[in-house]
C-alpha cells in the first residue's frame, strides 16, 4: 500500500492503493468517478480511456504509481473543456449511444483527438477509434458525430 | 382501491387536500395508472415497466403516452419500475417484443389519463368535452379562449372514473410519435453520469469475484485458500456449491470478497480450486461437430406441423442438397455480468441489468425467505442485453454472499469469466434439399435442423415432442413452396450451457434457408431477387420490404463492377420482414463490406432515430458474427477469454448502413433483433457472386 496524489479533473485527490493497481480500479473505486468503464482489462476495448497530460490511455493497463503528476482527465471533466463540450452536444444531437457503456471512452478519445487535429480525416477518426468497441453497433453514428463536432468549432 | 385514488385518499384524511378555489386545490400528484403520474408542479414521471438496454423502450415508450396525453415533451420524465408483476405484469424482455407488447398499454393510460383531465376541465366550464383540445399539458376551449394546465386540474380529475377504452389518436393526429427523437439518456451517457449496476455503491460493500467451475458439471473437490486470505483487503473466501434458486443455471465456484474490485481479483489469483470433472470434462469442439453430423444422419427426425405437400412426389428435374453449420458463439455486451445485493435481517434490494426482474425477485425470495414486499429489485441501465441478462446468474451470487457476509456485495464478472461461462447461442446444422422443375421452378423444399434446443436443456421442452423454439424463421415460410417439408432432430444434450442471443435461433436457420433459396436461384439460372419475388403472394408485407430494398439499392442495375458484388436476402422476425442487400469486396484476402441496404416493416413507427440506431445495430452484430465469431471447445471449456482471441467488428469495418423504412399501419413489431438473421445470408450469396464459391459455414473464411 502506497499513498498517491492524483491530478484529477484539475483537484488533487488522496488515495492509497497498492502500486500495481490499475488507474481504472482507483478512479471507480477509491474516488468513486465511475463514468470510465470497465470492459476487458486487457487494453482491447477503449471503455476505461482517460486522458493523461491530454493523451488517451487505456487506465485499465495503467499502474496508479506510473500516473505520478500528470493531468488525469475523465469523462466527468472532459465537458469542463469548450472541445470536450461539443463533443458531448454532438454525441446527444446525433443520437449516438444506445446501451451507452462504450461512449465515455468514444467521448474522451474523440477530444483528444479533436484537441490534436480539429478537421481530422476518415483516416485520422479510423485510427484514433479503432481500439475501441461498441457491441452495440453505434459506429456509423459515432462517425457522423464526429464530424458535427469538427465542423462546430469556434 | 386504485393506487390514484388512495394516494388523494391519504391526502384528504390528512387534511393536506385544501378545500376551496380550484387555483389553490391541487396539493397531490395524480397517478391514473401504473404508467403516469403527472405531478402538481406541471412535470410528468412515466414508468417504465421493463430495463432500458440500450435498446430505446424508455424514450419510445414516453414518446407514446406522451403523445396520446399531449404531455410537454420537455416536462417528461421517465424512471424504471422495480420488479413488481402485480402492478406492472410480465417485466420480462426478450423477442424484441416491447413495442409490441406495451405500445398498445402505454398509448391507451395517455388516451384515458387525457379524457378525465378535459372531462375535468369541461365540467369545470360547463362545456362540452368534445368542444376542447390538448397540447403541451393545457387544456383549452377555443370557443371561449379558456385554458387550464393540467396541473390545475389533478385532484377534479382523481374523481372521475378513468375510461377502459379510451378512442386513441389517428395517425394523422400524432405529434412527437413517428419524429426522430435522441434517447433520453444520451446526455448522461455522454457524459459519464449514466448509472450502471456496476457503478452503484453501497455502504460497507464489498467486491466478489468468483472462481467458478471449468466446465458445466464440475465439482469442487478441494479450495486452498490461505494464500488468498492473506492479499490486503481480503475479507473472505466463500464456497457457493449449493443452487438456492433451481431455475437459473449456475456454476459451482469459490468466492473471493474484498474491499474493492483489485483486491479481489488479486485474491482470486493467489486462490487454488481442484475441480472433480463432470461428464463433459473432455468435450471439444470436434466431438461437437461429429455428434451435429451424426444427428443430422439420425432416422427419428420430427416433422414440423409448418410442412405441406409432399416433397418425395415433387418433379425434380434438379436435385440440389447442401449443408449449413453455425458455431457456438458468445454474447460479449461490453457490461460485464453483474449484480448488487443487500441482504439485511427483514429486507433485501438487488441492483442489476435485468431482463428478468421477475426471476431477480424469485431468487431473492428463495434465499431469503422473505415475502416480495420485502424486496426491492432495482433495474439499473444495462451495459448492452442481447439475451445475456435473461439470466440471472450474477443475482443468485451475489444474494449468497451478501446474506452469508451481512453486508452489500457485488458479484463482478471479469471479461474472461463472462466470456467462458456464458450461457453460448448454440452450435446447429442445417440440410436443405430443393428440387427444380424443368422450367426453372421450384417444386420442393426440405429443411432439416440438427442441434440442440435452449428449452430441452432446460426441461421446460420435452423429449419427444418438437421445440418450436429452435424452429423460428423456418416454420412459417415466407415463400410459397409447392412443398415444403421442416424436420428437426433436437437434443438436450449440449456440453455447454446455452441461451437466447441476439435473434438466437433464427439467425442460423435464415442462414441456412436463405442461402439456399440463392442456391436454387443459381441453378435455375435465375435473378436471386425476381426468383424470390416468384415464390411471394402479392401485397404481403415481404414482399414489400424486398420490393423496397431492391428499388433502394437499385438491385436490377447490378453487376458486379469493381471488384464488388452484390448479395440479397429476406428474413422474418417475429412480424417483422426485413430484406437486405449487401456489397462485399475481397482485400488483401479479407472480406470487407463497404455497403448494407437494409429495409424493414416494423409496422408503427415509433421513435424513427431508434428504428435505424437498431437497425444499423443489428448489422454490426451480425457482420462480427459473420465474418470473425466463433467460440471453440476444449476440455469442456470456451478457448477464446476476452477480445483479444474473441474480436469485435471495429470502426474502420463498419459499412455504411441505408435503411429504409417502410411505412406501414400494422402494429409495431420486432427491431432490435430483425436485422441480425439477414445479414450472414446476403453477405454469403454475395461472395458467391463474387466468386463463385458457396460459403456454407460461418464465420466465413475467404
Amino acid at each position: 500500500m502506497a499513498r498517491y496524489r492524483l491530478n484529477v479533473n484539475g483537484g488533487a485527490r488522496e488515495v492509497r492503493a497498492d502500486p500495481a493497481t490499475p488507474l481504472l480500479w482507483v478512479l471507480r473505486d477509491g474516488l468513486e468517478l465511475t463514468g470510465t468503464k470497465y470492459g476487458c482489462g486487457i487494453a482491447q476495448c477503449g471503455a476505461c480511456t482517460v486522458l493523461v497530460d491530454g493523451a488517451p490511455k487505456r487506465s485499465c493497463v495503467l499502474p496508479v504509481a506510473a500516473v505520478r503528476e500528470a493531468k488525469v482527465t475523465t469523462i466527468e471533466g472532459v465537458g469542463a473543456d469548450a472541445v470536450g463540450r461539443r463533443v458531448q452536444d454532438a454525441w446527444v444531437a446525433g443520437d449516438v449511444p444506445q446501451c451507452g457503456y462504450c461512449q465515455s471512452g468514444m467521448v474522451v478519445a474523440t477530444t483528444a483527438l479533436l484537441k490534436r487535429e480539429p478537421a481530422p480525416s476518415r483516416q485520422a477518426v479510423d485510427d484514433a477509434l479503432r481500439g475501441h468497441i461498441c457491441r452495440c453497433g453505434t459506429y456509423e453514428r459515432i462517425r457522423t458525430a464526429v464530424a458535427l463536432a469538427a465542423e462546430k468549432r469556434a | 382501491m386504485k393506487r390514484s385514488r388512495f394516494l388523494l385518499a391519504s391526502a384528504a384524511a390528512g387534511g393536506a387536500l385544501v378545500i376551496g378555489p380550484a387555483r389553490s386545490r391541487a396539493a397531490a400528484a395524480f397517478e391514473p395508472t401504473p404508467w403516469v403520474r403527472l405531478e402538481p408542479g406541471g412535470g410528468a414521471t412515466i414508468t417504465v415497466h421493463v430495463s432500458e438496454l440500450g435498446q430505446g423502450v424508455n424514450t419510445g415508450l414516453a414518446m407514446l403516452l406522451a403523445d396520446e396525453l399531449d404531455l410537454d415533451w420537455r416536462r417528461v420524465r421517465v424512471v424504471t419500475a422495480g420488479a413488481d408483476g402485480k402492478r406492472y405484469g410480465n417485466q420480462g424482455i426478450g423477442g424484441s417484443r416491447t413495442m409490441r407488447t406495451s405500445a398498445k398499454k402505454f398509448r391507451t393510460a395517455g388516451a384515458a389519463t387525457r379524457s378525465v383531465l378535459v372531462a375535468a376541465a369541461a365540467r369545470r366550464w360547463g362545456v362540452e368535452p368534445a368542444s376542447c383540445t390538448t397540447r403541451d399539458g393545457t387544456v383549452r376551449h377555443a370557443a371561449s379562449g379558456r385554458s387550464v394546465a393540467y396541473a390545475e386540474l389533478l385532484t377534479d380529475a382523481a374523481q372521475l372514473p378513468l375510461p377502459q377504452s379510451p378512442a386513441l389518436k389517428a395517425r394523422s393526429e400524432l405529434r412527437i410519435v413517428g419524429k426522430p427523437r435522441p434517447l433520453l439518456e444520451a446526455r448522461d451517457k455522454s457524459s459519464g453520469r449514466a448509472v450502471y449496476a456496476m457503478d452503484v455503491r453501497r455502504p460497507g460493500m464489498l467486491v466478489a469475484v468468483v472462481e467458478r467451475a471449468p466446465h458445466a458439471g464440475a465439482t469442487i473437490a478441494a479450495v486452498h485458500d490461505d494464500a488468498a486470505r492473506t492479499i490486503p483487503g481480503v475479507h473472505g473466501i466463500v464456497r457457493l456449491d449449493t443452487n438456492p434458486y433451481p431455475d437459473q443455471f449456475v456454476w459451482p465456484g469459490v468466492a473471493v470478497l474484498a474491499r474493492d474490485t483489485w483486491s479481489a481479483l488479486a485474491g482470486r489469483r493467489a486462490l487454488r480450486v481442484n475441480w472433480a470433472d463432470g461428464p463433459d470434462a473432455n468435450a471439444d469442439s470436434d466431438a461437437v461437430r461429429a455428434r451435429l453430423i451424426a444427428l443430422l444422419d439420425a432416422p427419428a427426425a420430427l416433422t414440423s406441423k409448418s410442412s405441406k405437400g409432399d416433397v418425395r412426389a415433387a418433379l425434380a428435374d434438379k436435385t440440389i442438397e447442401a449443408t449449413y453449420e453455425s458455431p457456438i458463439q458468445c454474447h460479449a455486451q461490453l457490461e460485464p455480468s453483474n449484480a448488487l445485493a443487500d441482504v439485511r435481517v427483514d429486507r433485501c434490494e438487488i441492483w442489476a441489468p435485468t431482463q428478468s426482474p421477475d426471476d431477480v425477485l424469485g431468487a431473492a425470495r428463495a434465499v431469503t425467505g422473505f415475502p416480495a414486499n420485502a424486496i426491492q429489485v432495482h433495474q439499473t441501465l444495462a451495459g448492452g442485453g442481447f439475451g445475456r441478462r435473461s439470466e440471472i446468474d450474477p443475482v443468485v451470487e451475489a444474494l449468497q454472499l451478501s446474506k452469508r457476509m451481512g453486508r452489500p456485495v457485488r458479484v463482478m464478472y471479469t471479461r474472461e469469466d463472462d466470456m467462458t461461462h456464458d450461457f453460448y447461442r448454440m452450435a446447429s446444422m442445417n440440410r436443405l434439399r430443393g428440387t427444380l422443375a424443368a422450367d426453372g421452378s421450384v417444386t420442393s423444399v426440405a429443411h432439416r435442423y440438427a442441434g440442440p434446443t435452449i428449452g430441452l436443456q432446460r426441461g421446460y421442452s420435452k423429449a419427444g415432442e418438437l421445440d418450436d423454439e429452435a424452429l423460428e424463421g423456418l416454420d412459417r415460410p415466407l415463400y410459397e413452396y409447392p412443398a415444403y417439408l421442416l424436420e428437426a432432430v433436437q437434443t438436450a444434450d449440449f456440453p455447454v450451457r446455452i441461451g437466447w442471443w441476439r435473434a438466437v435461433s433464427v439467425v442460423p436457420n435464415a442462414f441456412a434457408a436463405e442461402s439456399f433459396i440463392d442456391e436454387l436461384a443459381h441453378a435455375a439460372g435465375r435473378d436471386p431477387l425476381a426468383f424470390r419475388l416468384a415464390l411471394l403472394a402479392q401485397g404481403s408485407r415481404a414482399r414489400g420490404v424486398l420490393t423496397a430494398v431492391a428499388e433502394r439499392a437499385r438491385w436490377s442495375d447490378s453487376t458486379a463492377a469493381g471488384g464488388v458484388a452484390r448479395g440479397i436476402s429476406l428474413t422474418s422476425y417475429g412480424a417483422t420482414p426485413v430484406a437486405q442487400i449487401v456489397e462485399a469486396r475481397i482485400e488483401g484476402g479479407a472480406i470487407r463490406v463497404p455497403r448494407v441496404t437494409c429495409a424493414i416493416d416494423c409496422g408503427m413507427i415509433v421513435n424513427p432515430s431508434s428504428v435505424i440506431a437498431q437497425v444499423q445495430g443489428g448489422i454490426a452484430w451480425a457482420l462480427g458474427a459473420a465474418l470473425k465469431h466463433k467460440i471453440t471447445l476444449a476440455h469442456g471449456r470456451a478457448q477464446q477469454t476476452n477480445f483479444a482471441t474473441y474480436p469485435m467488428l471495429r470502426l474502420h469495418e463498419m459499412p455504411q448502413v441505408d435503411v429504409v423504412l417502410v411505412d406501414s399501419d400494422a402494429d409495431p413489431s420486432a427491431v432490435g433483433e430483425a436485422s441480425v438473421p439477414g445479414l450472414a445470408p446476403a453477405l454469403g450469396n454475395a461472395l458467391f457472386a463474387l466468386t463463385g464459391r458457396r460459403l456454407r459455414s460461418t464465420p466465413f473464411i475467404v
